[in-house]
């Protein structure tokens, strides 16, 4: 069983020359829930085979009820990104589809920077799954991996 | 644990992306650059905001429970590439 998603078509104005003059851009941005101490946000995410981590904005903390006050802290960066603050905090991390649900446990970093898209990255999401990116369909498929500790 | 007041929130991520694919560009320029909350099964974007915090406020005057919807982001066409 795997978890199965289409990408995101990201409508554009101009013709992407690199992609034959198609007027999107695929990305594999996927729903994903965060269960916290008080409720559960529901966010667009992308999953980022180069990101370390895995990072929401802080919005997301204030919905599910978490108090970052005292929370381990860190710095992350990227393209274009100066270093932006990380607070991390355990959180419970749920994809779905009508074939199946993965629920687990995970620490993940909140930022008070504008991210566009949280960033589903190697630790707390994809160090749990085999990823296959199938970008002839612009679909990615999940599937739990050995060290996956979810249920 | 208490999820919210109506219990887990049940949701397809599948079927969510191949309707929000569907959404028409028209309805998707009218947003463009500002953050957004889905309905659960992608098929339409309920409110959207300059800041993402508003968006909670916005659904929550119109009566959804924003634990009920799907926070997203949608990118104005000028944008540059993601990288």
């Amino acid at each position: 069983m795997s978890l199965r998603y289409h990408y995101d078509l990201e409508q554009v104005h101009n013709p992407v020359l690199a992609l034959g003059g198609r007027y999107v851009r695929p990305r594999p941005l996927i729903p994903i829930a965060i269960v916290g101490p008080a409720g559960t946000s529901l966010r667009e995410a992308l999953l980022d085979t180069g990101a370390d981590d895995t990072v929401f904005r802080e919005a997301v903390a204030t919905a599910i009820g978490l108090d970052l006050t005292n929370a381990p802290q860190g710095s992350g960066s990227g393209v274009g990104l100066g270093p932006v603050l990380l607070r991390f905090a355990e959180v419970t991390l749920r994809l779905a589809t009508d074939q199946e649900q993965r629920e687990w446990k995970a620490w993940v970093g909140f930022t008070p920077a504008k991210l566009r898209f949280a960033v589903l990255g190697f630790a707390g999401c994809l160090q749990y799954f085999d990823a296959l990116f199938r970008g002839g369909l612009e679909e990615v498929e999940l599937t739990v991996n050995d060290l996956y500790p979810g249920t | 644990m208490s999820e919210n007041n109506q219990g887990p929130v049940a949701f397809d991520g599948r079927l969510f992306s191949m309707n929000r694919n569907k959404i028409p560009r028209e309805e998707l320029a009218q947003h463009a650059g500002k953050y957004v909350a889905f309905s659960l099964d992608g098929t339409q974007i309920l409110v959207s905001a300059e800041e993402e915090e508003d968006v909670d406020v916005k659904l929550r005057a119109v009566g959804i429970d924003p634990s009920r919807v799907v926070h997203g982001y949608i990118p104005s066409p000028e944008e540059h590439t993601f990288l």
